[in-house]
């Protein structure tokens, strides 16, 4: 029995970690495969003219989800949707500069107090709060306010380096955080 | 679902194969399989192992010692390797390798150093990598070389296991040595990548290479073919 449940134990350790892990393989899908419910929110905008509009079907450890990926306005949308089809959030592709002055100051303290070092690689607007329909409109405002800022950051601490994503609300504080798993490169190099 | 851009990249694959079969002179075709192991993790400090085979399997020639006409083979080398690498920034890294080659009669060891800076810009990831090589066996050769590649992702935004990828690559290299004129050479390589899972990679390709092309101009061709794993 104490075998069993430390047999248990270790496997819901692992599970853990693999849960708070961020290792998404999307694989492209054809429209008639996206959850009905999704393609209704979707096709609600459809006078928007979404450029470059393709569908994927998203897996991130055990979660899997449905997700569009457009161009609007010059900027690259990611709209994330549950297997039934329920909206999750939306999230726009914006340049670090492109973060108000406050909240971007008080990410870099944040970034600055915790690592030696620091390289955001990617900021991301999060729309996620309210009905399906009102935060996709939101969204696609030109002076939309998102609900968070999803940044991907390299860092630097005690020698190591790790790939983060951290969520931070639309004032700047932080939220929460997960590694990514980063990129290999040691077989184009070798 | 392979896009415009994956079917121009395969064209040109296949466009660069088609070039290496014409007839050439001062020509010699080898095979070159090998298996790789890349030991990294969250410390600035990664590993890699590899062990490979070349085999000479066509040569223009005339008299070359050791090459069996008939079978159209000769066995060239083994090789084993090692380099240990200290990542020094968030893309780059040095590293510092030993090779030893078991050929008949002349073997060579050979020590390598190393800077590579890699990332992944939009959905391509590239690869810049100097190295420096003395080479040690009846002469000794002190070479330098540049290399950049890059690789394309055949199927969405990136690499996932089960997917296709074209590497792309040219090399720069430089030759010199106390008994020798120093020579430059040129490579290019295209490979089709396949991820099996998520830490394996399978790749074929051909790799171009036109040495001494300053003084006396000679082609080698080889088929490229390897397993790597990442741990």
């Amino acid at each position: 029995m104490k075998k069993l449940c430390f047999f248990l134990f270790i496997i819901f350790s692992l599970s853990t970690i693999a849960q708070s892990k961020k290792e998404e393989v999307e694989q492209r899908i054809t429209r008639d495969k996206m959850p009905l419910e999704a393609l209704q929110i979707l096709d609600f905008f459809n006078d928007r003219k979404f450029k470059k509009e393709h569908y994927f079907f998203e897996k991130d450890g055990n979660r899997g989800s449905y997700e569009a990926k457009f161009i609007y306005n010059k900027s690259v949308y990611s709209v994330e949707f549950s297997p039934k089809g329920k909206l999750e959030d939306v999230e726009v592709v914006i340049k670090k500069q492109q973060i108000p002055q406050k909240p971007l100051n008080k990410i870099e303290s944040f970034l600055k107090d915790n690592f030696d070092a620091f390289k955001i690689v990617k900021v991301q607007k999060q729309f996620k709060n309210g009905v399906a329909k009102e935060v996709f409109e939101k969204s696609l405002l030109l002076t939309n306010h998102p609900d968070n800022f999803e940044i991907i950051v390299q860092t630097r601490l005690k020698g190591s380096y790790y790939k983060y994503e951290i969520l931070f609300d639309a004032s700047g504080d932080y939220k929460e955080k997960r590694k990514v798993v980063k990129n290999q490169f040691d077989y184009l190099i070798f | 679902m392979i896009t415009s851009f994956s079917k121009f990249a395969l064209s040109v694959f296949f466009l660069f194969i088609s070039y290496t079969g014409y007839s050439q002179t001062n020509f010699t075709g080898y095979i070159n399989p090998e298996i790789s192991i890349n030991i990294s993790n969250e410390s600035p400090w990664s590993h890699s192992f590899g062990i490979a085979q070349r085999d000479v399997v066509y040569t223009d020639y005339e008299n070359v010692n050791d090459f069996d006409k008939e079978l159209d083979f000769q066995y060239k080398f083994l090789e084993l390797n090692h380099y240990t690498s200290r990542q020094i920034g968030f893309h780059s890294k040095v590293s510092a390798g030993i090779r030893y080659r078991f050929e008949d009669g002349k073997n060579e060891t050979r020590i390598i150093e190393q800077y590579a800076y890699s990332k992944k810009i939009g959905r391509i990831k590239i690869a810049h990598r100097l190295r420096l090589a003395q080479r040690y066996r009846e002469i000794t050769t002190f070479r330098t070389r540049y290399r950049f590649s890059a690789e394309f992702p055949l199927q969405g935004d990136k690499v996932n296991p089960k997917e296709f990828s074209l590497v792309a690559s040219t090399e720069a290299v430089w030759e010199m040595g106390k008994k020798e004129r120093p020579n430059l050479g040129q490579r290019f390589a295209a490979q089709i990548n396949y991820r099996l899972f998520e830490n394996t990679r399978l790749n074929l390709g051909l790799e171009y290479r036109h040495r001494d092309y300053t003084h006396s101009p000679y082609v080698e061709v080889f088929l490229l073919s390897g397993l790597k794993i990442s741990l």
